[in-house]
C-alpha cells in the first residue's frame, strides 16, 4: 500500500468516529501542552539566570556579611499543670506556643566585620581585590538652579532621606549609565553622582533640568539614627528630621545616573547592593563620611573578588571559617540552578503522567478500533492486504492522532507561553520594581520539532500492540465476526 | 492443465478427541472458463474448501494448486500476493465498507496494490459498468439495494481481472428475482470474459440454471461431479 493511500485510509477511519478521535486527540493535546510549557519555562528560567550573570568575573565575587548565631536553646513548652479540663489545658498550651515558648532560638549577628577583620579578609590568599560596602542615609539639599532672577541662592530639599553607597572610580557599568556629567576620577574625590529618581522627586523632572545640576553643590546632612543598621532596615530606627545634624558635607554634583534598563549588562552584586541607592559617592569619600558617625567601626559587608573561580571557593571557605556569613553569585547560581532542575524534574514528571494517560487513551481507542473493525481487517486481508499493510494502517491512524494532538498542543503552548511572558513580565516588574525584559517561556525550534516528534512517537508506541493484534487477525474468523 | 487442482486435501479443526475433520481427502479439478457450483449441506466442507481456495486458510494435507501456485508452499506474504492477483472473492454478506461510495469500494483492492489513482478510477468505473451499476457509482452501500450491493461486491472482485472468481453463497441474502439477476451477471462474465467461477450455494436450481458443473460434497468429500450444461 502506498503512503498516500495509507494516510487517506487512516484519515477516513478516524473521521468515521469523530467524537472518539476528538477525545483521544484532546488527551494528546493536553499532554503535549503540559510538557512543552514546562520545558519552555525551564529553558526560559535557565536563560534568565544566565543573563543575570553577564560575565565570569561575577563568579569570582564573594560577598561577606556579619555572622549570625543562635542565642538560647530550642525551648520546650512548659507543662500545663493543675486541675482543669482538657480543653482549657490544650488552650493554655497553645497560648504558650503562640507566645514563643518552645519556639526556635533567636538568630542575631554575633560576628561583625571590624577594621581588623576587614584587613584580614583583604589579605586572604587568592583575593584579588576587596571592597567594603558602605551605605548610609543623608538628608539632601541642592543649591537652587533658579531662573537667574534670584539674587540669593536658595536650596532645594529632598522630600526624604537619601540612601548613599560608595562606589569605585574604576567601574565597568556605572559610567555607561550616566545621563549627564561624568563618573568619578578617583576614589577620594569630593563628588557625588545622583540617581535620576531622587532628582525627579525633588522636582527636576526632565533630563535637561537634571543635567543643569552638574557642577552645583549638594549638602548631605547626617542625623542620628539614619545610619548603621537603619541603612539596611529603613523605618526601624527612623532618623528625626528636625534633630540637628551630626555633621554636614558639601559635595559637587558631577553626574546624573539613570536606572539600569532591560537586559543591560550589570554586576549582580552591585545590582543587589545599589538597588535603592540615590547617591553614589567615591568609595573612600563614602567610607570617610560613614566613619564620622560615632560608634562606627568597619563596614557592614564586603565584596571580595577572587583571582579565579577556584580561588573563590577557597575564599568562601576561609571566610566561613571566621564565623562570617558568605554569599556568592556562584553559590546562589548553583542553588537556583539546582532548585530549577529539581522543579523541572517534578513538573516534567507530572507532564509525563499527562502524556502517559494520553497514551493509554490512544491504546484504548486503537484496541476498540481493532475490535470494531475486525470484519474490515478480514476483508482487507481477503483482498490481498499483508499483515504489514494492516499493522501500518493502525499505526498511521495513531500517528496522525498523535500529530494532530501534538500540533494543537504545541500551538496552544506557544499561545499560552506568549500570554505567560506578558503577564509574568508585568508581575515580576510589579514585584521587583525593576524592568524585566527576559523571556520566561522560550520555544526554540528543537522544542517545537521535538514536541511534534514526541507526540507522534507516543502515538506510534501506544498503537504498537493493537496494530500487531490487528495484523494477526485470522481473516476466516474476522469475516465471520458480527 | 486445470486452473484449480486439489489432490487429497485434508483439513481438521481442533485437537485430540475434539478434532473435527472438515475435508477428508478432496480431489477436484476446475478448468479455465468453467462455472462450478459446489453444493452440500451445512458441515459438508464447502466453506472450508472455499477458504483454502481463497488462500485464507491452509490445508493440513494434500495439495491445493491454483493458477500455477502451490498454496501450501507460499509464505504469508506470498498468500497475500496470491489473493491480490489470482482470485476475486464475493461474499454472502457483501462486506462493503460503509461510508464509502460504490466506486471507492471497488477501488479498494487497487489501492492495496498501489495502482495509480487515475488508473484506479478508470478500472473501477469499468467494473461497475460491467455489473450494470455505472449510474449508481457515487452511492454509499446504505443507499443501495441488496442486489446492487452484491453487484458492487462482484465489481470489486473483478476489478483486478483475476483468473478465478470465488463466490461464497452470493445469493444467500437475496430474494429469488434479485438472486437471478446476480447469477445472470456471473454467467455473463463467464461468457463474455471467460471468467472461471467457483461458487458455493445451497440453491440447486440456481446451480442447474447457471453453472456448467455441479459438485456435491458430503462429510468432507466430493461425492458427485456432474456437468450441467454443455
Amino acid at each position: 500500500m502506498k503512503t498516500g493511500d495509507l494516510l487517506r485510509e487512516s484519515v477516513h477511519a478516524l473521521l468515521a468516529n469523530r467524537s472518539r478521535m476528538v477525545l483521544t486527540g484532546g488527551g494528546v493535546t493536553v499532554g503535549t501542552l503540559a510538557l512543552a510549557l514546562i520545558l519552555s519555562l525551564a529553558l526560559g528560567l535557565d536563560g534568565v539566570i544566565d543573563s543575570l550573570l553577564t560575565s565570569d568575573e561575577q563568579l569570582r565575587h564573594v560577598m561577606v556579611m556579619p555572622g549570625f548565631g543562635t542565642v538560647g536553646k530550642m525551648g520546650s513548652v512548659p507543662e500545663v499543670k493543675g486541675e482543669m479540663d482538657d480543653v482549657k489545658r490544650a488552650r493554655l498550651k497553645r497560648t504558650f506556643l503562640k507566645r514563643g515558648y518552645g519556639g526556635p532560638p533567636f538568630q542575631i549577628p554575633i560576628r561583625m566585620i571590624d577594621a581588623a577583620t576587614e584587613r584580614d579578609l583583604a589579605a586572604l590568599p587568592g583575593v584579588e581585590s576587596a571592597r567594603a560596602f558602605v551605605q548610609d542615609r543623608y538628608g539632601v539639599e541642592i543649591e537652587s538652579v533658579g531662573n537667574g532672577s534670584e539674587t540669593v541662592p536658595t536650596l532645594s530639599r529632598a522630600p526624604r532621606e537619601a540612601l548613599s553607597i560608595g562606589a569605585p572610580a574604576q567601574h565597568e557599568h556605572y559610567p555607561k549609565r550616566l545621563l549627564a556629567g561624568r563618573w568619578f576620577t578617583s576614589d577620594d574625590e569630593r563628588a557625588v553622582v545622583v540617581h535620576e529618581l531622587l532628582l525627579y522627586e525633588m522636582g527636576f523632572t526632565s533630563d535637561a533640568a537634571q543635567s543643569a545640576l552638574i557642577g552645583r553643590t549638594m549638602r548631605l546632612s547626617a542625623r542620628a539614627g539614619g545610619g548603621g543598621l537603619a541603612a539596611f532596615l529603613p523605618g526601624l530606627t527612623a532618623p528625626k528630621p528636625d534633630a540637628p545634624p551630626l555633621f554636614t558635607e558639601d559635595l559637587e554634583i558631577v553626574g546624573v545616573l539613570r536606572e539600569r534598563f532591560g537586559s543591560e549588562s550589570a554586576a549582580f552584586v552591585d545590582e543587589v547592593w545599589a538597588m535603592q541607592a540615590d547617591l553614589f559617592l567615591p568609595q573612600t569619600t563614602a567610607r570617610a563620611l560613614v566613619d564620622r558617625r560615632p560608634g562606627r567601626e568597619g563596614p557592614r559587608s564586603m565584596l571580595l573578588v577572587a583571582k579565579t573561580t577556584e580561588d573563590a571557593a577557597r575564599v568562601e571557605e576561609a571566610v566561613a571559617a571566621r564565623g562570617l556569613q558568605v554569599r556568592s553569585v556562584r553559590e546562589a547560581f548553583d542553588g537556583i540552578k539546582k532548585w530549577l532542575k529539581g522543579a523541572t524534574i517534578v513538573a516534567g514528571f507530572l507532564a509525563f503522567v499527562a502524556v502517559f494517560v494520553a497514551a493509554l487513551g490512544i491504546v484504548n481507542t486503537m484496541v476498540m478500533s481493532v475490535l470494531e473493525r475486525t470484519r474490515e481487517i478480514g476483508l482487507l486481508k481477503a483482498l490481498g492486504a499483508t499483515d504489514r499493510d494492516v499493522a501500518a494502517l493502525f499505526l498511521a491512524e495513531s500517528a496522525i492522532l498523535g500529530l494532530a494532538g501534538g500540533v494543537l498542543g504545541i500551538g496552544l503552548s506557544v499561545g499560552l507561553g506568549a500570554i505567560g511572558n506578558q503577564q509574568g513580565r508585568q508581575l515580576i516588574e510589579k514585584a521587583t520594581m525593576m524592568p524585566f525584559e527576559a523571556t520566561l517561556f522560550v520555544f526554540p525550534w528543537w522544542l517545537l520539532g521535538g514536541g511534534l516528534a514526541f507526540s507522534v512517537g507516543v502515538g506510534l508506541i501506544a498503537a504498537l500492540v493493537p496494530a500487531l493484534r490487528a495484523a494477526r487477525v485470522d481473516p476466516v474468523v474476522a469475516l465471520r465476526h458480527e | 492443465m486445470p486452473l484449480v487442482e486439489l489432490r487429497g486435501v485434508l483439513k481438521r479443526y481442533g485437537r485430540g478427541t475434539a478434532a473435527v475433520t472438515a475435508l477428508a481427502g478432496v480431489d477436484l479439478d476446475v478448468l479455465a472458463g468453467e462455472f462450478v457450483a459446489v453444493l452440500g449441506r451445512s458441515g459438508s466442507g464447502k466453506s472450508t474448501l472455499m477458504n483454502l481456495l481463497a488462500g485464507l486458510d491452509r490445508a493440513d494435507g494434500g495439495t491445493v494448486r491454483v493458477a500455477g501456485d502451490d498454496l501450501g508452499a507460499l509464505t504469508p506474504a506470498g498468500l497475500a500476493r496470491y489473493r491480490a492477483t489470482k482470485i476475486g472473492i464475493v461474499f454472502q454478506s457483501y462486506h462493503l465498507l460503509p461510508g464509502r461510495s460504490a466506486t471507492q469500494n471497488v477501488e479498494l483492492p487497487l489501492a492495496l496494490d498501489g495502482t495509480p489513482v487515475s488508473e484506479r478510477r478508470r478500472l473501477a468505473e469499468e467494473a461497475l459498468d460491467a455489473v450494470g451499476l455505472a449510474e449508481r457509482r457515487d452511492h454509499a452501500p446504505s443507499e443501495l439495494s441488496g442486489g446492487e450491493q452484491q453487484r458492487v461486491a462482484i465489481a470489486r472482485a473483478l476489478v483486478r481481472k483475476p483468473p478465478l472468481l470465488l463466490c461464497d453463497e452470493p445469493t444467500g441474502n437475496l430474494d429469488s428475482a434479485t438472486a437471478g439477476e446476480v447469477m445472470e451477471i456471473l454467467a455473463r462474465l463467464r461468457r463474455e470474459r471467460g471468467a472461471t467461477v467457483v461458487m458455493i450455494t445451497h440453491e440447486a436450481d440456481l446451480a442447474d440454471r447457471y453453472a456448467s458443473r455441479r459438485v456435491t460434497m458430503k462429510d468432507g468429500r466430493v461425492v458427485a461431479s456432474e456437468a450441467v450444461r454443455a
